[in-house]
């Protein structure tokens, strides 16, 4: 997994290629503990190279929605491959988080 | 038989394992998309049957066979643990359980392979996946 971090205003942009599974997960978590840390409450996490996605990475997903959420800020999850979307559908949590077609449309929610 | 195998595994090198299975049923001629269901499913049944069923306990195997036959592929997976309620297992989809970090493992079985069954109280799974739908 990897992951690349872009500041647009108040916005970051994290966008993630590969796997979040049990082994990549608390890489991804300490990345969202320094957003957190840093003040940051507006999020998008884009996934247009994220292959596949397991149940430890959607509970970090749910984590970060969470803490973001406590702290008056907001998560944007764009760019989802078919079948790490239907992961997102099965679940329900297209109906928890807000999911995005494109970047464009995450950052143009935030206003 | 593609697999049958003992395995003393920590939750985490669980992918890694799965990655080298796949490459095997990748050669025996199964599809993208079907792929990524059997992953998923081979990932949370054995994380499940590591963390739940045998307690992390690393003295304790988990037995794993994977069976092709012409339409389908059989998945067994059986831990040493004391087993589990498999049927009065929460709803993750409720309104309630959306936002909790667990329990969404055999949920996703079921959705994403086309049959799942437990036995021995829940100690060993059988789950199946069609290879030929919609053709």
């Amino acid at each position: 997994m990897k992951i690349n971090e872009e500041k647009k205003e108040d916005i970051i942009i994290a966008s993630i290629s590969g796997e979040i599974n049990i082994d990549t997960s608390p890489e991804l978590r300490k990345a969202f503990d320094q957003y957190t840390d840093q003040g940051i409450k507006k999020v998008i996490i884009d996934c247009q190279n994220l292959a596949y996605i397991d149940s430890s990475g959607l509970a970090t997903l749910i984590e970060l929605l969470q803490r973001l959420k406590k702290e008056n800020g907001e998560l944007k999850i764009c760019n989802l491959a078919e079948k790490v979307k239907s992961v997102f559908e099965v679940t329900k949590l297209d109906k928890l988080f807000d999911i995005c077609l494109n970047q464009e449309q995450a950052v143009e929610r935030f206003k | 038989m593609i697999v049958d195998k003992e395995i003393k595994l920590f939750p985490q090198e669980v992918p890694q394992l799965v990655e080298k299975i796949l490459k095997k049923l990748k050669n025996s001629g199964i599809k993208e998309d079907v792929l990524f269901d059997l992953k998923l499913a081979l990932n949370e049944a054995l994380i499940n049957a590591i963390k739940h069923g045998n307690n992390l306990d690393s003295r304790k195997s988990v037995f794993l066979k994977i069976i092709k036959k012409k339409d389908k592929l059989e998945i067994c997976i059986e831990d040493k643990g004391k087993g589990f309620d498999h049927k009065n297992l929460k709803l993750p989809t409720v309104k309630n359980n959306l936002t909790k970090q667990s329990g969404r493992g055999v949920f996703l079985i079921k959705k994403f392979m086309d049959k799942l069954d437990f036995f021995e109280g829940g100690c060993k799974l059988k789950m199946i996946k069609y290879l030929n739908k919609g053709e």
